[in-house]
């Protein structure tokens, strides 16, 4: 006899009690494994809304996601109870043994024996476990009731304490800050730099302090301590240059003039190139003016030039010292040599222990600046060429290794003039 | 064979009968009435017995009883160790028939329908093996003839559990032949009350024939008839199954489980109850109640169990608490609901 043969001849009585059973235990499978679903799911969704809460975000795709959550888990805990599924011998069985019947229900349903009486008002002998049911939807909102209220952290209100970023970042800002509001160079170069320092920033705080970033700081700072040298040199040159044309404009020579205004074209093209080009204003006033034709200058014009490149040199100076790209050892030319004495060191032009200052009135005391080089008015101390100023000389057995590296000063920072010089000893 | 399974009336008029067997042998052995179901079920399910008991508990009164109360031949052979195999299956005489000398087989006292094999386990192994094609195929083959024994056929062994010097335990093959291992307990002070009012010493006990043997092989026959439903054979299975090593906590003290015999024993032991009880189907209930008796003795304890004072009965009992009726749990969000 088949299963739906069976299922006929069973007494109306029967077949409603055994339906009842069945689907008591089919959902009881269901709702277990869904249960542990939805715990899950909850546990998962309400840790997520806290924390797009704590983000101020809206909780709309954890709602989403907890939807789909449970409709995925329904039909996962549907598949999965099937299998567990009661067929309707084994309903009877536990009718039988939940009822006392002796196994009478399963004999009928084989064909042995007639369908025995049915209990009247009597319970099923399955029933649900009420804990069971209750516990995992309770945890669940649970669950979400504390991702509802649970208290956020309070925003923090206290000092907004910055980042210990490198300190040569702070000097560097400061610099560029002071450079870009006195308008001593061109605005594109200060921008030019501040971006490269942003980009430093906007590296993650763990790496501020790691080797690359350090390196990559330092050329930084080197490039603009060079390139911001260069300029105040050049801006002392050529106010000290203009203050000898003021100075000398009735007692120098047509070719004293022209060389002096050589020399002011080679400063002005040395101040309009490199990292930090000058002010393109004051550069402009500059370029208007030709010293070998001295005569037809306005004397205050050249006075008025003198001393705002001064002013700005020196101001640059000061600058530099405040962010700590020129220190006041610094700033003195170091001796060179083998030895340890206090001789000139080699490549530099003049004795620096001499104040630079009297170098033009010393120039000019004999009156007669006919056999006079120019080069030798304009304070030759300016003349010194780029070098590391801050290193440690090692000592070893006596001797020294300043001065060296000298190899680098030719190759990448000469002067035009001595450049042109070289050019023409090589030939 | 018929399979056809029983009608009400032929279920109604066994009842009724086996009824009056066990209400005729309570009347001769007070308080003991599991003891004589479960004897009466052995018989009916077609399966020898082994009592254990201690002396004067009434184990010979209780075959006796029975023979006079089902119509059955009885015989008894007291076992001693100097028993010879010939004692009990019988031996070939030289006898003079018809002018001519021949050897004529004369039965031994094995050749009875109710045979009462007392303190078995005194005999030696050879005797004791002698009992083994006799129990299983219910014949004697003696100068290779065979000899049927009479139908119904039954054992009744039994053994003393304190006097061991001198005796031979019975091997697991002899063992797993019994159905059932029955034991005999003493009454209370009522029963041994009713014992003496109504007992006299030497006086034996009487009792009145409620059938014939032909009716006790029809109602085994009969047996055989009762249904087993799958889910109460997948249950016999199971319990079977779970007395093995490994297959259940309760086997960790078990070094053999029972055999397939045993199974089948369950199932034969179950119907019988069954229509004992006056039903057309066995229950789980049945085999609860014989499985204890059926697998007692076929289980063979490890010895740390035994140290630890197990028996087979209740390793039996933890068997049946430990295996479910039902093979597949209910959901745990399910319970049954607990019987008023």
């Amino acid at each position: 006899m088949s299963g739906s043969e069976r299922d006929t001849c069973m007494p109306p009585e029967w077949r409603a009690a055994v339906w009842r059973t069945r689907v008591l235990v089919n959902l009881g499978w269901m709702w277990w494994m869904f249960s542990r679903l939805l715990v899950a799911t909850a546990g998962v969704c309400a840790l997520l809304w806290w924390l797009l809460r704590l983000r101020s975000q809206p909780a709309i795709p954890v709602w989403i996601l907890g939807g789909l959550s449970l409709f995925a888990s329904l039909a996962a805990a549907r598949n999965w109870a099937e299998r567990k599924w009661m067929t309707m011998e084994q309903t009877c069985a536990r009718l039988d043994s939940g009822w006392g019947l002796e196994n009478r229900l399963v004999s009928a349903l084989r064909g042995a024996g007639a369908w025995p009486m049915y209990p009247p008002n009597r319970a099923l002998p399955l029933r649900w476990r009420l804990e069971a049911c209750v516990i995992p939807p309770a945890l669940s909102l649970a669950f979400v009731g504390l991702a509802a209220f649970l208290p956020l952290p309070p925003p923090q209100t206290g000092p907004d304490f910055k980042r210990a970023e490198p300190p040569e970042w702070r000097s560097m800002q400061s610099l560029t800050g002071d450079m870009r509001e006195e308008q001593w160079v061109e605005e594109e170069a200060v921008r030019s730099i501040q971006e490269e320092l942003n980009r430093l920033r906007e590296k993650p705080m763990e790496s501020w302090y790691t080797p690359s970033s350090l390196e990559a700081t330092d050329q930084l700072r080197t490039r603009l301590r060079r390139d911001a040298e260069r300029l105040t040199r050049g801006m002392e040159r050529t106010s000290s240059l203009l203050g000898l044309a003021d100075q000398g404009r009735s007692l120098l020579s047509d070719s004293q003039k022209q060389q002096m205004q050589e020399m002011f074209q080679q400063l002005r093209g040395q101040m309009a190139e490199g990292g930090l080009p000058m002010n393109p204003e004051l550069l402009g006033q500059l370029r208007e003016m030709d010293l070998s034709q001295l005569q037809g200058i306005d004397s205050q014009q050249l006075q008025m030039l003198e001393q705002q490149l001064a002013e700005r040199s020196q101001a640059m100076r000061e600058a530099l010292r405040a962010a700590g790209l020129l220190t006041d050892e610094a700033d003195i030319l170091m001796p060179g040599g083998v030895e340890d004495d206090a001789q000139t060191a080699p490549l530099t032009l003049e004795d620096f222990a001499n104040p630079a200052q009297a170098a033009v009135p010393v120039a000019l005391n004999p009156g007669d600046l006919t056999d006079s080089a120019i080069g030798d008015l304009v304070e030759l101390r300016q003349a010194e060429h780029e070098e590391d100023r801050e290193a440690i000389p090692t000592r070893a057995g006596g001797l020294s290794n300043r001065g060296g590296d000298g190899e680098v000063v030719w190759d990448q920072d000469v002067l035009p003039e001595e450049e042109k010089v070289l050019k023409q000893y090589f030939q | 064979m018929n399979t056809e399974p029983l009608n009400e009336s032929e279920i109604a008029a066994s009842a009724a009968t086996l009824n009056r067997v066990r209400t005729e042998l309570n009347h001769v052995l007070f308080g003991q009435e599991d003891l004589i179901d479960q004897v009466v079920v052995c018989l009916l399910a077609g399966g020898h017995l082994l009592l254990e008991g201690l002396p004067g508990l009434g184990k010979t009164e209780l075959v006796r009883s029975l023979s006079r109360v089902l119509g059955l031949e009885a015989k008894r052979i007291q076992f001693t160790p100097d028993l010879l195999p010939g004692d009990i299956t019988g031996n070939p005489m030289l006898q003079d028939v018809d002018g001519v000398r021949s050897f004529v087989f004369q039965p031994g006292p094995l050749f009875g329908q109710l045979v009462l094999a007392d303190e078995i386990n005194r005999a030696s192994p050879k005797t004791q093996s002698s009992l083994l094609e006799a129990m299983q195929e219910h014949r004697v083959t003696c100068m290779g003839v065979r000899h049927e024994l009479p139908t119904p056929f039954f054992v009744m062994a039994t053994q003393n559990p304190i006097e061991l010097e001198g005796t031979y335990p019975l091997p697991e093959a002899q063992l797993d032949r019994f159905l059932f291992k029955l034991t005999i307990t003493a009454g209370g002070p009522d029963v041994l009350q009713r014992i003496v009012e109504e007992r006299r010493l030497g006086e034996e006990a009487k009792g009145e024939a409620v059938m014939r043997p032909e009716e006790l092989v029809g109602l085994m026959k009969r047996t055989g008839r009762i249904h087993l439903p799958p889910v109460v054979a997948n249950y016999i299975a199971r319990l079977v199954h779970s007395s093995h090593k490994d297959q259940s906590k309760t086997a960790a003290s078990v070094k053999y489980g029972a055999s397939p015999r045993a199974a089948i024993g369950l199932a034969a032991a179950g119907r019988a109850r069954a229509l004992m009880l006056g039903r057309e189907n066995v229950s789980y209930d049945d085999i609860k109640a014989v499985a204890v008796s059926v697998l007692q003795h076929r289980l063979v304890l490890e010895y740390h169990a035994k140290l630890e004072g197990f028996t087979g009965a209740s390793v039996a009992e933890s068997l049946l608490e430990e295996v479910p009726i039902h093979p597949d749990p209910l959901p745990p969000v399910v319970r049954e609901r607990s019987t008023p």
